[in-house]
């Protein structure tokens, strides 16, 4: 029945021999969507208005405004906006717990092209961090909005302590941004460059396989002859006479380098 | 969602919490075969069954523990209902299965002796 399954449906082998919370660990990685928070740094707020409207319109992000949301839960007078009002009127807090319910109704609604959200406002404290991270999904990475300097200085005392840009920095998962730029995004949500190598002798069939695989898996083609041939073009004399020596490796793995960088997050 | 794996491996564990984290239903499919009464069907009455079961759900996203268990339940739910988004097999050494098995008393319906485990 296991080859059966691992051929027709999207299988996974966990192993269970760690602790509870490393199997769920490696479980929930293989279906939790995407979640990121994005935070305004000084003079930076701009730029995370410009992000999430990229993301959102651009890259199949969906913002979840938790004001918003929270605001329109209770005027719907639903379960949690009852919830939401007594806590309000009351003058508390709305509780981490009501808030993480009301999102993960949102982020596990079932629809499996919705995987990539945005949290605005919301985590402000490490206590909601928790709550979130415990009962609905792992937060990918924090993204800090920042003016040019991309510097975030977090001073070390009380106030620190209960800071989330504090706590995710130390887990490494705190990134600065200081302009816009979506392969820059992607390197921060540590999505690196796939690379693969095609090689083989002459009509075996490499140029038509990287075809394939730029036109049916979206992958960046990085020919190295082309590029000898236009770095051999750009060597040309005054006089229009092309090059016949030997291109230089550096100016072509240059090229390749310019061209890695501009497909970063890709593949 | 699938979720498959020897005993104690952790499914039932597994699948309570994650059902809890992702607002879906459990269902423990060898619990609710004896629920239905459908112990003494065949695998085609019980599939049509579930089938039929997981269509009447208000929820519908389910972890189902412990099915598909034989080829045939396999092909017949996936020819005859959406396939699941995800099917986890959960292993563990015999040794980690002896030594959870051992934490249980013997009159818990989940325990078997070690000679049947091996």
């Amino acid at each position: 029945m296991i080859p059966f399954l691992e051929e027709k449906t999207n299988f996974s082998e966990i192993n269970t021999e760690g602790t509870l919370d490393k199997t769920m660990e490696l479980v929930n990685a293989r279906f939790e969507p995407c979640v990121i928070h994005v935070r305004p740094g000084a003079k930076a707020g701009h730029l995370r208005k410009e992000m999430t409207e990229q993301l959102c319109t651009g890259h199949g992000f969906v913002n979840l405004d938790v004001t918003e949301l929270t605001r329109e839960e209770s005027h719907r007078r639903t379960a949690l906006g009852l919830e939401m009002q007594a806590a309000q009127q009351a003058g508390r807090p709305i509780p981490a717990s009501v808030t993480v319910r009301m999102l993960q109704k949102i982020i596990y609604c079932g629809q499996a092209a919705l995987n990539k959200y945005i949290l605005t406002n919301f985590p402000d404290s490490i206590d909601q961090v928790r709550e979130f991270e415990a009962n609905c999904a792992k937060i990918q990475t924090v993204i800090y909005s920042t003016s040019d300097d991309a510097v975030v200085e977090i001073l070390n005392n009380n106030l620190a302590l209960h800071n989330i840009d504090s706590q995710f920095q130390k887990e490494f998962r705190l990134q600065t941004m200081s302009t816009w730029d979506y392969s820059v995004f992607q390197e921060k949500l540590g999505n690196k460059v796939e690379y693969g190598v095609l090689l083989g002798q002459s009509n075996s069939g490499k140029t038509t396989l990287a075809g394939v695989l730029k036109s049916n898996m979206e992958f960046t083609v990085i020919d190295m002859k082309a590029i000898s041939d236009a770095v051999r073009a750009g060597m040309a004399n005054e006089d229009g006479e092309a090059f016949e020596g030997e291109v230089p490796l550096q100016s072509v793995e240059e090229e390749v380098i310019k061209i890695i960088n501009k497909s970063k997050g890709g593949a | 969602m699938f979720l498959l794996g020897q005993k104690a491996s952790g499914k039932s564990t597994v699948a309570r919490k994650m059902a809890a984290r992702t607002n879906m239903k459990h269902i423990d499919f060898p619990k609710w075969v004896v629920d239905s009464g459908l112990e003494e069907q065949g695998d085609e009455a019980v599939c049509l069954q579930l089938i039929q079961t997981l269509a009447e759900q208000q929820k519908p996203r389910v972890v189902l523990e412990s099915f598909p268990q034989n080829e045939f339940q396999a092909k017949f739910f996936l020819r005859n209902c959406t396939p699941p988004s995800n099917v986890f097999s959960l292993t563990c050494s015999i040794d980690i299965s002896q030594e959870r098995m051992n934490s249980l008393q013997d009159t818990d319906s989940n325990y078997v002796s070690s000679i049947a485990l091996s």
